[in-house]
C-alpha cells in the first residue's frame, strides 16, 4: 500500500509538469489567436513539422541537439545548486576556440585533429565557466550576475574578431571553414543531421551515472542539497564547485564545438539563437533529471524545427515559442501556484495532503 | 587640451543620460531588496514597461499618455513578479529569469504583431526636454531620477513606515511577531521597484531613443542589480553606482570606433559589472531576509 501511495505522488508530479507545459501551450495560443493565427492550425501545423515523417524527425534532431547539451549543462550545475546562466557565453567560448583550431591548424590527421579541436572547445567553455565560479567562492560574486555578464562579453568580443582581426576577404562577419580534417560527418546519408547527437546521447548517459554513483556525484549533491552540513562533512564545497562548474562549462563549450565542426564548419556571428537560456527552459521541463531531458530536448527541438516550418510563412511563431518556453520555466518552477490551479486532482492523488 | 575638455563635457552630458535608467531601477530595486525580495525581474519590468511606452505613445500619438501605459505595464507586470514570489514562495532567482525571458518573447511577439518586423517599432513621440540652468536642455527624467532615489532613501530611512519595511527585509519573523504585515510591505517593495522600472524602462523608448527596440534593455536590469549592491541597498547609493556605469555605457558614444571597435566599447559596462560584483562589494551585507520565503 506504501508503495502505490508513492507512485500516485509521483504521477501527480508528472502530471503537474504536464499540465504547466499545456497552460504555458494555450497562452501561446492566444498571442498566435492575437497575431491573427487559428492557433490549433498552427499547433497542428508545427506538429506536423516536427513529427511527420522520417525526415521531418531527423530535422527535430538538428534543433534539438544543442538543446540537449545546454540542458545537460544546466543540470550538472543544478546538482550542486549553481544557476549557470552563462551558457550561452561557454558556448561561444566552445566555439570560437574550435573554430580557430579547426580553420588554422591544417597539418594533423583527422584521428587527431577533430577530437584536439572538440576537446579544445569543451576546456574553454569548462574555464570560462570555471572563472565565474572562482569568483563565487573566492569573493562571492553572485554567480547569476556574473554568468550573464559573461554572456554579452563572450558575444561581443566574438563579434569583434569576426568583425577585425579574423575578417575575412568577402567582408562577411564568420571565420575561414575549418579543415576537413576538423570536421564531424553526418548521421545518415542524405540529410545534414550531425554525429553530434549521438555525443549528446552518451554524454547524458555517462553524466547521469556519474552523479548518481561516484564520489565526486555525491558530494556536489551534498553541497547542492546542504552546503553547511556538507562542509562539516569535510567536503571542500568552493572546490566542488567550481569542478561541477567546469564541468557544466565543458558541456556547453563542446556544443559550441560540436556545431562548429558538424553544422556550420566556421564560426557565425550571433549562431546560437538562444541556446543558453532555451536549455534552461528544456532543464526545467525535464525536472533537472538528465535521462527525462531526452524527451523534453526533443520535444522542444520538435516545437522549433515544426515552428521554423510556420515561421517561413509568417514570422510570429518563433518569438511565441521563446514565449512559451519562459512560461515552462515560471509555471514548472511555482508548484504552490500549479497545487492551487490543480487542487482537485491533488486531493485525488496525493492521499493525506502533505505538501510535497 | 580644449578638444579634451569638449569630450569630456561630452561624455559627462552623456553619463547623465544613459545612467538615468539604471539610477531608477537601482533605486527601486533597493526598496525591493530591504523588503526582503531580491530584484532579479528588473529587466523583464524595463523591458515590458519600454514596450508598453513606445506602444502607447504610438497609439495615442502622445508621449504622456505613452509613459502611462507603459507604467501601467510595468506595473503590472511587477505585481505578477510579486504574486509568483510573495503569495506562492516561488524562488525569486528562477521567477526573474523566467519573467525576463518571458518578457523578451512578449515584447518581441507584440513588435511583430503591431509593427509587422520584430527588430524594432516605428518612430514615436518623445517626452519634451525641460531646460534648466547650468546643463541646459535635459529629459525631465534625469531630475526626477534624482528626486524620486532621495524621496525613497527619506521613506526607507526617516520614516517609521520604512522601518517597518527594513525588519521585514531583515527578519519577516520578528517583524510578524510585533505585529506587522509582512505580506503588504513586500508587495509595496516589489510594486515600488515595478513603478521605477517602469519610468526606466519608458525613458529608454520614449525619451532616450524614439522607438521600442528589441532586447531594448540589454542587461540593464541585471546591470541594475549590481548597482544595487554596490549601493549597498541604499537608494542615494543607486545615484553614485548608476553615474559609475552611465560613465562606462557612454564610452561608446564619445570615443569614435575608428580608434576603438565598436564592440570592444561595448563591452566596457558588462566587464565594469563584472569586477565591481567581483571585487568592489566585497564586504555589502543583503538584507537578511532577503531571497527567502516567508513561512
Amino acid at each position: 500500500m506504501g508503495k502505490f501511495k508513492l507512485d500516485t505522488t509521483k504521477l501527480y508530479h508528472f502530471l503537474r509538469i504536464v499540465a504547466a507545459l499545456l497552460l504555458a501551450l494555450i497562452f501561446g495560443g492566444v498571442i498566435l489567436y492575437i497575431a491573427g493565427f487559428n492557433p490549433l492550425q498552427a499547433y497542428k501545423l508545427i506538429f506536423k513539422g516536427a513529427f511527420g515523417g522520417g525526415k521531418a524527425f531527423l530535422t527535430t534532431l538538428i534543433y534539438a541537439t544543442p538543446l540537449l547539451f545546454t540542458g545537460l549543462s544546466f543540470i550538472v550545475a543544478r546538482h550542486a545548486n549553481i544557476l549557470n546562466l552563462g551558457i550561452e557565453g561557454q558556448l561561444y567560448a566552445g566555439a570560437m576556440t574550435s573554430a580557430l583550431l579547426g580553420a588554422y591548424v591544417t597539418v594533423l590527421p583527422k584521428v587527431i585533429h577533430l577530437p584536439l579541436v572538440l576537446a579544445a572547445g569543451a576546456l574553454a567553455g569548462g574555464l570560462y565557466a570555471a572563472l565565474a565560479a572562482f569568483l563565487k567562492v573566492k569573493y562571492g560574486a553572485n554567480e547569476v550576475i556574473t554568468t550573464i555578464m559573461m554572456n554579452y562579453m563572450a558575444t561581443l568580443f566574438c563579434s569583434y574578431l569576426v568583425a577585425y582581426p579574423l575578417k575575412n576577404d568577402q567582408g562577411l562577419t564568420q571565420t575561414e571553414r575549418i579543415a576537413e580534417t576538423a570536421q564531424l560527418g553526418r548521421l545518415v546519408k542524405d540529410h545534414s543531421l550531425s554525429q553530434a547527437i549521438l555525443f549528446a546521447l552518451v554524454l547524458i548517459v555517462v553524466v547521469n551515472f556519474v552523479f548518481k554513483n561516484s564520489r565526486f556525484g555525491y558530494r556536489a549533491r551534498a553541497c547542492g542539497g546542504n552546503r553547511l552540513a556538507a562542509e562539516t562533512a569535510g567536503i571542500n564545497s568552493g572546490r566542488i564547485t567550481i569542478q561541477t562548474m567546469f564541468l557544466s562549462g565543458a558541456i556547453s563549450g563542446l556544443c559550441g564545438g560540436l556545431l562548429v565542426c558538424g553544422t556550420y564548419f566556421r564560426f557565425i556571428t550571433n549562431f546560437s539563437s538562444g541556446f543558453g537560456f532555451e536549455g534552461v527552459a528544456v532543464a526545467t521541463l525535464a525536472a533537472f533529471n538528465p535521462i527525462a531531458l531526452i524527451l523534453s530536448g526533443i520535444l522542444w527541438g520538435g516545437i522549433k524545427s515544426g515552428a521554423s516550418v510556420v515561421n517561413r510563412i509568417a514570422s510570429v511563431p518563433m518569438d511565441v515559442i521563446s514565449l512559451i518556453q519562459a512560461l515552462v520555466v515560471i509555471l514548472v518552477a511555482a508548484p504552490r501556484l500549479m497545487d492551487k490551479l490543480l487542487a482537485p486532482l491533488k486531493k485525488f492523488l496525493v492521499k493525506g495532503g502533505r505538501s510535497v | 587640451m580644449m578638444e579634451f575638455l569638449n569630450l569630456l563635457g561630452l561624455l559627462l552630458l552623456s553619463a547623465i543620460r544613459t545612467s538615468t535608467p539604471l539610477i531608477l531601477a537601482a533605486a527601486g530595486g533597493s526598496v525591493c531588496a530591504r523588503s526582503g525580495v531580491m530584484a532579479m525581474g528588473m529587466e523583464g519590468f524595463m523591458l515590458v514597461a519600454s514596450f508598453g511606452a513606445a506602444w502607447g505613445a504610438y497609439t495615442f500619438q502622445n508621449a504622456w499618455l505613452g509613459l502611462l501605459v507603459g507604467i501601467l505595464f510595468g506595473v503590472f507586470y511587477s505585481l505578477l513578479y510579486a504574486v509568483l514570489c510573495v503569495t506562492f514562495s516561488m524562488n525569486q532567482v528562477i521567477c526573474g529569469i523566467g519573467m525576463n525571458m518571458f518578457a523578451l518573447g512578449f515584447t518581441t511577439s507584440m513588435t511583430q504583431i503591431v509593427w509587422g518586423t520584430r527588430a524594432y517599432s516605428d518612430t514615436v513621440p518623445t517626452l519634451d526636454h525641460i531646460q534648466l540652468p547650468l546643463v541646459g536642455d535635459i529629459s525631465v527624467m534625469v531630475p526626477l531620477a534624482i528626486l524620486l532615489a532621495v524621496l525613497l532613501w527619506g521613506y526607507l530611512f526617516k520614516t517609521p513606515q520604512g522601518l517597518h519595511m527594513r525588519i521585514v527585509g531583515e527578519n519577516p519573523l520578528a517583524a510578524r511577531t510585533i505585529g506587522i504585515n509582512t505580506k503588504k510591505f513586500k508587495y509595496l517593495g516589489v510594486l515600488i521597484c515595478g513603478l521605477l522600472c517602469s519610468l526606466a524602462g519608458s525613458f529608454l523608448s520614449i525619451d532616450h531613443v524614439n522607438r521600442f527596440v528589441m532586447d531594448m534593455t540589454a542587461g540593464r536590469g541585471y546591470i541594475a542589480v549590481s548597482v544595487n549592491i554596490l549601493g549597498r541597498f541604499n537608494p542615494l547609493g543607486a545615484i553614485a553606482g548608476g553615474l559609475l556605469f552611465g560613465v562606462a555605457d557612454s564610452l561608446q558614444n564619445v570615443v569614435t570606433s575608428s580608434s576603438i571597435p565598436g564592440q570592444l566599447l561595448s563591452m566596457v559596462p558588462y566587464v565594469v559589472t563584472l569586477l565591481v560584483i567581483s571585487f568592489a562589494v566585497r564586504y555589502v551585507s543583503s538584507p537578511a531576509g532577503m531571497g527567502k520565503s516567508d513561512d
